[in-house]
């Protein structure tokens, strides 16, 4: 009981203070600040944690034309021509750091490249029946639809962060610590290299 | 509501679950004793005295209670997988199956779950698992067969929108954790039926038995109805915010509507509540003289409702 009176006798003296008044709404907007500090951060952590999904498949991609030029090599040795271009489709779109969307001009670039082989591949009746070269067709297939779907988590991620640091109130915080928007990955919405082989006569 | 505020939500249940399992078996306990103490005695400290008993159980209720916990928690997927007779598939035995799931599961920024495959012609499809790094999906070859990439896609989506929002812990929780008291209640019951009626321990057994049973059937699955169906319509939609396609969702459900029965879940109503449509062929369950699992109603909304949300979110996004 004493320690109750104690308290209140206390708050009876310092309800008036304007000082602790003060503070009280400091603390207060202090924890909202930091709550949505804390909200920013992990939104901004899962969009770069999707993007570096992304990369872990287009890195699957490069690793796998190699062999396939190798492959095609073997069969249609004068067709270089367009080995060289995927080559170097395949040597710009590694190179490239840029921003998500030069990315994705570089990324179209080798898809379409990579398209151009499977589609000489149908004049080619041996290099198409090779075991070898099928099983890469299918890798590159997959391979493409998991970049398609890493884009699609990396874009749900990234409109999840944008729309937080665009939101009232969430924007005065974003605006104070200068979080910044990132850019969607939009690549050709086109169905994978291999689905739909052109048939090309030369 | 988001999906976020679904999973918290989800987590909140689940651990309000692990706690009121063992205060359910308390209270179920001391109601068994309290009336059973009426009815011998008559005696006006029945009350004290089943409160009494209660707290000297108390160790056992509450160990048995969180080991039974725990053994569904780790188990209870396997379980549950092994009772619809599911057989684990790797990457070598079904390469376009393997990969459609590796690559749902990347579009839903999950790890990919472990794969099983029930051999039937039905069409049907469940998720399971403590949690997205130990989470299975099993599909039937009906499944498999009949539906187009697309759609088969959509279902995956579906089940791994079960994952995402850890549907998939609670309903293991709730399966096999009510399952506790079914089987309890059998067990009990059936002990000690044919035992001699003078023996007095023996009715206490059956009284316990008897309340266990009314819970397992009556009441448990009420809660297992109310949990089960907001789910179905939230993964529906996660499901289309995964594939971008709503309508391959819409017209697998239709499809898989016309045959959703798998046959080795037919003595497993619990195991219905986690498929993506109901898999028992008529609506009134068996009842199983060993089951594990209770029976249950209508666990999911109707067919046609899924589709119709399904349709409205087509014309929105």
């Amino acid at each position: 009981m004493l320690s109750l009176m104690t308290i209140l006798t206390i708050y009876d003296m310092n309800a008036s203070n304007p000082f602790l008044w003060l503070l009280g709404i400091f603390i207060i907007v202090g924890l909202w600040l930091a709550a949505g500090y804390n909200k920013l951060i992990s939104l901004k952590n899962r969009a770069a944690e999707a993007w570096s999904d992304i990369e872990v498949q287009m890195k699957r991609r490069y690793n796998l034309i190699p062999n396939l030029v190798e492959t095609v090599k073997g069969y249609a040795s004068h067709e270089s021509a367009t080995l060289e271009a995927v080559t170097a489709a395949r040597t710009a779109a590694m190179a490239n750091n840029g921003t998500p969307a030069e990315q994705a001009q570089s990324e179209n670039m080798l898809t379409g490249a990579l398209k151009s082989i499977f589609a000489l591949s149908e004049s080619y009746p041996d290099l198409k029946a090779n075991e070898n070269f099928l099983e890469l067709q299918r890798e590159l297939t997959d391979t493409e639809d998991k970049i398609q779907a890493s884009r699609r988590f990396y874009n749900t991620n990234v409109r999840d962060l944008n729309t937080k640091i665009e939101q009232f109130p969430s924007n005065i915080v974003a605006n104070t610590f200068k979080f910044e928007q990132r850019e969607f990955f939009e690549l050709d919405e086109s169905e994978a290299a291999a689905k739909q082989p052109v048939a090309v006569k030369f | 509501m988001t999906t976020y505020d679904h999973i918290s939500r989800n987590n909140w249940l689940t651990a309000s679950l692990v706690v009121l399992l063992p205060v359910m078996l308390f209270a179920l306990i001391w109601t068994g004793l309290y009336l059973l103490l009426i009815f011998q005695e008559m005696g006006a400290n029945s009350l004290y005295k089943a409160t009494q008993y209660t707290v000297q159980f108390a160790p056992f209720i509450v160990l048995g209670g969180l080991g039974w916990m725990s053994i569904a928690y780790y188990f209870g997927g396997n379980m549950i997988l092994r009772s619809a007779k599911a057989e684990e598939i790797n990457k070598r035995d079904d390469p376009p199956v393997y990969r459609l799931v590796e690559n749902t599961a990347i579009a839903a920024g999950l790890p990919t779950p472990k794969i099983y495959i029930i051999k039937d012609i039905s069409l049907n499809a469940f998720a399971t698992g403590r949690d997205p790094e130990h989470a299975s999906i099993a599909l039937t070859t009906g499944i498999i067969k009949k539906l187009n990439k697309q759609e088969l896609e959509a279902v995956i989506a579906h089940e791994m929108g079960h994952i995402g929002n850890r549907d998939i812990r609670l309903m293991l929780l709730i399966i096999v954790g009510i399952g506790f008291f079914t089987f309890m209640g059998e067990l009990l019951f059936r002990s000690q039926r044919h035992r001699s009626r003078n023996n007095k321990g023996g009715g206490i057994f059956i009284i316990i038995g008897l309340v266990f049973l009314i819970f397992g059937y009556l009441i448990a699955p009420l809660i297992r109805l109310a949990i089960s169906r907001r789910r179905e319509y939230l993964a529906d939609a996660t499901s289309a915010m995964i594939t971008r396609n709503p309508q391959a969702l819409a017209s697998a459900l239709q499809k898989i509507s016309v045959d959703p029965r798998v046959e080795s879940l037919d003595s497993r109503p619990a195991a219905a509540a986690i498929c993506i449509s109901d898999p028992r062929e008529s609506k009134k369950p068996k009842k199983a003289v060993f089951s594990f699992f209770a029976g249950i109603s209508a666990t999911h909304p109707s067919t046609d409702k899924r589709i119709k949300a399904l349709q409205q979110m087509d014309g929105q996004n």
